[in-house]
């Protein structure tokens, strides 16, 4: 009953997710989607128009390689700025055909700047972000970065698809507790969870383990500990699941929701 | 004057060779239905009737076994010839076995051209259900496997060394690029390079703000960096190729085992069947290279166009469908009860003989597979008896041409027209021929038979037994009590009402009517059956239960009422003297001739004024039907003939100096037939001796060169016909008809015509000769060459004779003439 009481309370209140020109962007728009759908939460697709490929194509010597043709072509400014944005419809599209004939509640926004800065400035505490993963944006620096759990996704992530929870020992455990309970509720996990634990010592990590398992002792906890980022990324390209990373500290209760809101350039509700 | 009597009139007694309802034993038919043991028997007795010899024929064909002995059974319409072919085949179709089943199967090998394969009766379905089963199973299996931990370890392995691969050759290129001060961005369709400020690229307004050779290096880098990077993902393919076929071994491998366990159960139940354990071989080697067809169809993405849907094949259920069997023959022994099929064919076009391959729309094309073949009618009759009507076959495109090509290669090759007649090109399916053993019975008119014989040299050597069925039987004592039971058979077939001796006997003397001979019957078993039902409706318009002679007649007389609506009008036309049949008084080269008219299966006769006129001439009759192309080329013969007779009696030893003009008066159709050439000669007879005819007689009969009368057709409406006139005028006890001494046999008569013979008011005189006949009609004697070869004083071949020796000797003097007229003007000078 307690564990259901939580489990309730902590329901995200919005599934944000952030969609950009990638090839998994399709990917995680579906996860959110489906997340969304199980756990009656709002989803807001957020198109981020990514400002460097406009400064790039802005450049004399633009050229894209192609992924599978290896032909360079020449780009300007405008043919990017008219391809993001026929992405971006194509994207408003696809998600108004997934939600159709469902209850889903949606809201689609366009920004430009860089996907996970305007990803992580559009969500708020007990919000789930889903974006397709970006190199320069590590776990590490993600963890540190976010104020809500960041779902990242290469490919599609189904109802029981085995994650793992990436979080540094920073994360007060009765945070973590609270974020893995709901994490495992999310996507359906029956309260089995592997966390890919940043922690300097094994015995600081135990510790860490043991509190969280006090917090919450009907969660099966699994902890793989990496002493830094290095061997953090290895554990997790090891473990070959999508990771959830939870943030370091996140802000307390009745924090102002999307505080460096980006600038949205339209908006869609559906009915 | 006259050595030979005149013939004398018909008694009542001849004009109809009646049936006595008491030479019958039962009162009603109903009694009849308890003198057979099944109503089977007594079907077949009603139906074999005076059909021997074409039963035998049947039984003939149905025995023997040899190529081309196909039957035909030719006879008219009515004659239940389909009906007798059908209860002798449903006779012996159980003593045969039932032919085996036969499904088509995906080829592996060649996929356009599906393979047949042949299974014992009953197992077709069950071989189809359990190749269904198998696809079930293996959806089931197959994913299971797919799911295992093994495989997805074992799968990611190899995509992630793929993707690992794919990285890190692009990672290199980007760590260069990092190197060098570049980024390396991902772009909506590739890759681009970027110079680097800070976190970001760098615009380009502050790219143009950098030293000029500053500029170059890095553009330089850049396309050095791009060329790497080319390099790279050409590689790329090489990879992918290497992971799939890496996983296509995978897949083998894994699912090898759930597939062999399955298909060995399904081939040791088959294993009986060489051709079905040899392509569960083929299917299972299939099974393992398409693997992933097996997969539940997964959430993948819809391709879009301008963010529109597109329609997608579902192409794994397109796989799956070649695992199908299309069991084309599938017979139930439960049901069908073992025995060969026999199959009627109602539309016996190209595709309904010999099946067709069906087509369905697919992303607006028409595609088609082995399971889109259906059978013909061929397929279903394989291994037994097929029935087909033979004017539809020859009338329906090709299907004559696809049933001899069948027939005569021994196998069933399913193909449309379009692929037959090379008029198609597109790839289509080419199924594996079928082993055909089929008899087939075709049932046409013997026109048809005949045609077909002379003209189609295939025909006589596919279609070696004639089974020809009577138009008619004798009549005899046995005959008529068969009769009675083949009546008593279509009651019962056809739920009527019971007929009483009366109404039998009434129907056996219309079936007498009918076959146009008082000692023959018809049998036409349509009209018998049609009379017998229009008798039984009367029968409960009058509220009987058992069918009456009167019912009977009422039905004839109410037929003939309703097909009688022309006749009507041509006696009426008559009465009110349009047109001109005189029935009393006398003429000189006038008779009444009586013509027949058959007008969508109803036959009346009708007299026609005859008239000849004759003066001296080149001895030439002059036949004005032929001339105005109206008559027939029997009826101009009939006309050449009284040359022939004229010149061979009279005036023997000199020319025929006669010219003389016969005519139909008022005849604005066609005339065909001899049958008035009797009537035409008494005709030029009277002009030339002058003597006037009683109009009040009516002529039948053709006659030959001797003068004697020969019978004809329809002799019992011709003189219906006149009677009716002569009734209508008013019977005056002078009318009458002159009709051919052959023909007594023939007369059966309506009662009406009897009374009024019995009653002396009507006259039905035989006649053998023309002699006869002019004397009947002049009421002056023929006469007969006496001793000294000249005819009586006053006889008409007297008189016929003078007149002719008299045209003669104007010939003689104007044959004089004109040789002194040659003589005068000389001989030409002959040439040297």
């Amino acid at each position: 009953m307690a564990r259901n009481a939580a489990t309730k309370e902590l329901k995200p209140r919005r599934i944000v997710v952030g969609l950009a020109a990638l090839p998994s962007s399709r990917a995680a728009l579906r996860a959110a989607a489906d997340i969304a759908a199980r756990t009656q939460a709002e989803l807001i697709a957020l198109f981020v128009e990514d400002a460097n490929l406009l400064e790039w194509a802005g450049l004399p010597f633009a050229r894209e390689v192609g992924l599978t043709s290896a032909v360079a072509r020449t780009l300007d400014t405008v043919a990017m700025e008219r391809r993001l944005r026929s992405m971006a419809q194509e994207a408003q599209l696809a998600l108004a055909e997934m939600a159709r004939g469902t209850p889903l509640r949606w809201s689609y926004r366009v920004a430009r700047g860089a996907l996970m800065t305007e990803l992580l400035a559009a969500a708020a505490e007990n919000d789930l972000v889903v974006a397709a993963a970006v190199a320069e944006w590590t776990p590490r620096r993600l963890a540190s970065s976010a104020h809500a759990a960041v779902l990242l996704v290469q490919e599609l992530v189904r109802p029981g698809t085995p994650v793992v929870a990436a979080c540094s020992s920073a994360l007060p455990p009765v945070e973590a507790a609270r974020m893995l309970q709901n994490m495992s509720g999310m996507l359906g996990h029956d309260h089995e969870v592997t966390v890919a634990l940043l922690c300097e010592s094994t015995e600081e990590a135990a510790r860490w383990a043991d509190e969280v398992r006090k917090s919450a002792p009907d969660l099966r906890l699994h902890v793989v500990t990496a002493r830094n980022e290095a061997e953090l990324q290895t554990r997790l390209a090891a473990l070959r699941r999508p990771v959830v990373v939870l943030p370091e500290a996140p802000p307390g209760p009745g924090a102002p929701q999307a505080a460096r809101s980006s600038r949205p350039r339209s908006r869609r509700r559906s009915p | 004057m006259t050595s030979k009597p005149l013939p004398r009139e018909l008694s009542p007694e001849a004009l109809r060779r009646a049936c006595d309802p008491g030479q019958f034993a039962f009162e009603t038919t109903a009694e009849l239905k308890n003198s057979f043991e099944t109503a089977g028997e007594l079907k077949k007795t009603a139906e074999v009737l005076g059909q021997g010899r074409a039963v035998e024929a049947i039984r003939f064909g149905i025995g023997i076994a040899r190529e081309g002995y196909n039957l035909f059974a030719m006879g008219r319409e009515g004659m239940g010839r389909r009906t007798i072919v059908r209860a002798f085949l449903e006779r012996d179709a159980p003593r045969r076995e039932l032919p085996p089943d036969w499904c088509y199967v995906f080829n592996f090998e060649v996929a356009h051209r599906p393979k047949a394969i042949s299974m014992p009766p009953g197992r077709a379905q069950k071989f189809q259900a359990d190749m269904a089963h198998l696809v079930e199973d293996l959806r089931t299996a197959i994913p299971a496997v797919f799911e295992s931990d093994e495989y997805r370890n074992r799968r990611q392995e190899i995509e992630s060394n793929l993707g690992e691969h794919q990285e890190s050759a692009i990672g290199t290129v980007g760590e260069h690029a990092k190197a060098q001060g570049i980024a390396l961005l991902r772009t909506p369709a590739g890759f681009g390079f970027a110079p680097i400020k800070g976190d970001g690229v760098m615009g380009s307004k502050e790219f143009a703000k950098l030293p000029e050779d500053e500029q170059k290096r890095l553009e330089g880098a850049i396309a050095e960096l791009q060329k790497e990077l080319e390099h790279a993902i050409h590689e790329m393919p090489k990879w992918r190729r290497e992971a799939q076929r890496r996983l296509r071994e995978l897949n083998r491998e894994v699912i090898r085992a759930v597939v062999a366990s399955l298909i060995e159960e399904l081939k040791s139940t088959y294993a009986d069947i060489a051709q079905v354990v040899q392509y569960l071989a083929a299917v299972q080697a299939d099974v393992l290279d398409h693997a992933e067809a097996f997969q539940q169809s997964k959430d993948g993405e819809t391709p879009t166009l301008f963010g529109i849907p597109l329609p997608q094949a579902d192409t794994s259920e397109s796989t799956l469908r070649r695992y199908q069997v299309n069991a084309l023959i599938a017979h139930a022994p439960a049901e069908d009860g073992g025995g060969a099929p026999i199959v009627y064919e109602d539309n016996p076009t190209h595709a309904n003989l010999i099946g067709r391959i069906e087509h369905i729309a697919q992303m607006g094309t028409l595609v088609t597979d082995f399971t889109l073949i259906k059978p013909g009618a061929l397929h279903r009759a394989n291994g037994g008896y097929l029935i087909l009507d033979a004017l539809k076959i020859l009338t329906q495109p090709f299907a004559w041409e696809v049933l001899k090509r069948a027939l005569r290669s021994r196998e069933i090759r399913t193909e449309s027209l379009g692929q037959a007649l090379s008029l198609i090109s597109t790839v289509s399916l080419e199924p594996e021929p079928i082993p055909l053993d089929v008899k087939v019975v075709l049932v046409g008119d013997r026109r048809l038979y005949y045609l077909l014989h002379e003209y189609d040299p295939e025909f006589g050597e596919l279609f070696k037994v004639a089974v020809d069925f009577e138009d008619d039987v004798a009549r005899s004592p046995e005959t008529d009590a068969h009769y009675a039971q083949v009546i008593a058979g279509i009651a019962q077939r056809e739920q009527l009402r019971p007929l009483d001796r009366g109404a039998v006997a009434r129907a056996i003397e219309r079936g007498a009517r009918a076959a146009d001979d008082a000692e023959r019957l018809s049998l036409n078993m349509r009209a018998l059956a049609d009379l017998l039902r229009e008798a039984d409706y009367w029968a409960s318009v009058a509220g009987r239960s058992v069918i009456g002679t009167e019912d009977v007649q009422h039905a004839i007389d109410t037929g003939e009422r309703r097909a009688g609506r022309i006749r009507e009008r041509l006696r009426e036309e008559i009465l009110r003297g349009t047109l001109l049949i005189d029935s009393a008084g006398t003429r000189v080269g006038q008779v009444n001739g009586l013509a027949v008219a058959e007008l969508g299966g109803f036959a009346f006769g009708m007299p026609r004024r005859i008239t000849a006129r004759a003066r001296f001439g080149s001895g030439r009759v002059l036949d004005i039907e032929r001339e105005s192309e109206l008559g027939g080329p029997i009826h101009s013969k009939g006309v050449l003939i009284l040359s022939g007779f004229l010149a061979g009696r009279y005036v023997p030893n000199q020319p025929l100096s006669l010219a003389a003009s016969l005519v139909f008066e008022q005849s604005y159709g066609g005339i065909e037939g001899d049958s008035a050439s009797s009537a035409e000669l008494y005709a030029l007879l009277s002009a030339l001796a002058d003597l006037p005819i009683r109009q009040s007689l009516a002529v039948t009969g053709s006659v030959n060169q001797q003068g004697d009368v020969q019978a004809i057709g329809a002799v019992n409406e011709k003189i219906e016909g006149f009677f009716d006139l002569c009734a209508a005028r008013g019977l005056n006890g002078e009318q009458g008809v002159l009709v051919p001494a052959a023909n007594v046999q023939h007369l059966m008569l309506r009662a009406d015509v009897i009374e009024a013979v019995a009653a002396g008011r009507f006259h039905i005189y035989p006649v053998s000769t023309i002699d006869q006949g002019i004397e009947l009609l002049t009421g002056v004697p023929a006469g007969e060459r006496g001793p000294g070869g000249a005819y009586p004083q006053g006889s008409v071949n007297a008189r016929v004779e003078r007149r002719l020796a008299d045209f003669a000797a104007r010939g003689r003097g104007a044959g004089s003439e004109r040789q002194s007229r040659k003589s005068w003007r000389g001989t030409p000078p002959r040439k040297s």
